[in-house]
This record gives structure tokens, sequence and C-alpha cells, in this order.
């Protein structure tokens, strides 16, 4: 995993590349999200695949978060499938995740937005395949939130590393 | 007559309150219905006992509330939202863990399981913390706040 620049100046949040995962996307068994993301989200599926979230792992710089947050005790990679009208509105992440590594496992529409707590707009992270976003959650000023929704008429997928 | 504060207390005694105003005396008839009693209405009862009087405090509780505002899912299932909690609690600032939470402003639906954090605002009552922090609670599935308001 390649650290590139920051976002915004204002914004814990760093481009990433990966190599490719060579994971195909289309033809994974999916299930409904497992309720992280609230029982109302019915527009977001996760594969369980432990070889693959292992894959998703290893192209991860672990030494690099170690560093960063330090205080970390978990790495909680998903794959997910978001279909056409998938939203999350602005949040913050629960508490107890410090950080999340997000991955684009096709080239997407639309990717992580960052805004400020009055949901004016920051920076929006790539929606490449094989990039992604670095983000600090809970740390520095103003306060960050993020937001996500697929708007367009394919099916958006993409890995998360929640480190916990 | 009023029901004592302390002591023990008697339904009969509650009944005859209730129905007469007279705390240990007056007739009443057959059974005593404890919904009834409470509620109004002569469910299991002898006798037919009006409505809770909801205006006086502080018994019943006061049902008057106030807003917590901005309240966003933790991991942004949905927009932001605005709770709602007994008034006799103050500015938001006070609330703690024990404290009820409910979806309606007249306090009869409670929120359910959920993970929040509400951005704060300076000089606004309706959140918890000042502006450039936030409160990160969750709620139980009756609507109790588990932890205090912590601005982090």
């Amino acid at each position: 995993m390649i650290v590139k620049n920051k976002l915004h100046k204002d914004v814990l949040a760093w481009e990433i590349e990966v190599d490719d995962l060579n994971i195909d996307v289309e033809n994974l068994n999916y299930k409904l999200q497992d309720g992280l993301f609230g029982k109302k989200v019915i527009t977001r599926f996760e594969n369980h695949n432990k070889e693959l979230k292992q894959k998703v792992l290893e192209v991860l710089d672990l030494e690099a978060i170690k560093i960063i947050i330090p205080e970390h005790k978990e790495i909680d990679i998903k794959i997910f499938k978001d279909v056409p009208g998938f939203k999350l509105w602005p949040h913050f992440d629960l508490r107890t995740h410090k950080a999340f590594i997000m991955i684009n496992l096709v080239d997407n529409k639309n990717s992580t937005i960052f805004c400020d707590t009055d949901e004016n707009f920051f920076c929006e992270a790539s929606n490449k395949k094989n990039k992604g976003v670095f983000h600090v959650l809970h740390k520095g000023k103003p306060q960050v939130m993020h937001w996500i929704e697929n708007t367009s008429d394919k099916n958006r997928y993409t890995t998360i590393a929640f480190i916990k | 007559m009023a029901v004592p504060g302390s002591g023990t207390l008697s339904m009969k005694a509650l009944a005859q309150e209730a129905l007469h105003g007279t705390y240990g005396s007056g007739t009443i008839t057959g059974s005593i219905g404890l919904y009834a009693l409470v509620n109004g209405g002569n469910q299991n009862s002898g006798n037919t006992y009006p409505a809770v009087n909801t205006g006086c405090l502080p018994n019943p509780a006061n049902r008057a509330s106030l807003q917590l505002t901005n309240v966003g899912q933790g991991m942004g299932g949905g927009d932001a939202r605005t709770l709602y909690y007994n008034a006799n609690i103050g500015a938001a600032s006070n609330l703690t863990a024990g404290d009820y939470l409910y979806t309606n402003s007249s306090l009869t639906t409670a929120e359910g399981a959920s993970s929040n954090a509400q951005p704060g605002e300076t000089g606004n009552s309706t959140r918890a913390c000042n502006t450039g922090s936030a409160w990160y609670f969750d709620t139980n599935g009756s609507g109790v706040i588990q932890q205090n308001v912590l601005c982090q």
C-alpha cells in the first residue's frame, strides 16, 4: 500500500494505492450487511470469504498503520457490494473505530465524501480501482464527517479495513 | 387528601384517593384493577376510575419534552434526527446514563437500540456539547442512554 497525498489540509485523509487485488467481485456471494450500519440499510451487502479478507489484509501497510494508530487492537476487513441507491448519511463512525482504509475494487462512480458538521464539502476520495483513502477518525479540528452514496445504475464494489 | 410520602401504601387507600380524593376512607366496590387505577376506566374493577391528570406536577411525571437535535447514526445508517427527553432534565448537557430518549415529543415511543453521535454547538441547549466536540452515545432496546455526556 502506498500512502500518497493528503486530500485536504483540514482532513486527516490520504489517498492510497494498492497492487491489484484481482478479486472477481461480480461473481462472489454476498449477504445483507450484518447490522453495523443499522438495520435500515438494505442496500449494502457483504462477502464473508476469509481468504479474500486475508488477501486484502496482506496489501495493507501494517507498519504504517501501527505508527499512525499505535493504539489499534484490530483490523476488521469487509468486502462490500453497494447496490444502486445505497447511501450512508454524514457520520463520524463509531468511537471504537480509530481509522479506516477504503479501497475501490472496481472503477466506481462515487466515493467517500468528507464534510464538516454542517455538511459543507471538504473533499472526495478517489473512485478508481485499486485506489482509495486512509482516514484517521475522531482527531483534529475541525470535526470531519464522511458520507457516501451510489448514484449510478451499477453496483459499487469496495473493501474497507476498519481499524479499531 | 394526598397519598402519603412515606410508609406502607395501601392499594385500597390509593383507590379511595383516586375515586374520592380521600386516602384511607370512602367506599370502594368490589375488586380494584391496577390498570384502571393507573390509567383510568373500569378494567377488572368494581368502580370506574378517573383518567390520570397529566397536567399536574410532580405526580404523574412531567410529560413535557425537550429536543436532542441533529443526532447522527453512528455509521451513517440514516439521516440525522431529533430525539426527545423529559423536560425535567433541562438542557441536553444534563443528560446522563439511565435517562430515556424517545422518537416523539409526547414521549410515548422509546428510541430503540442505537449507536449515535451528536456534534456539539456552543450556546445551543439542544446539543450536549460545545462546538468542536461531539457526544458519542448508545441507547439500549428501551431507549435508555448508556453513557454520560462526554464531549470528545
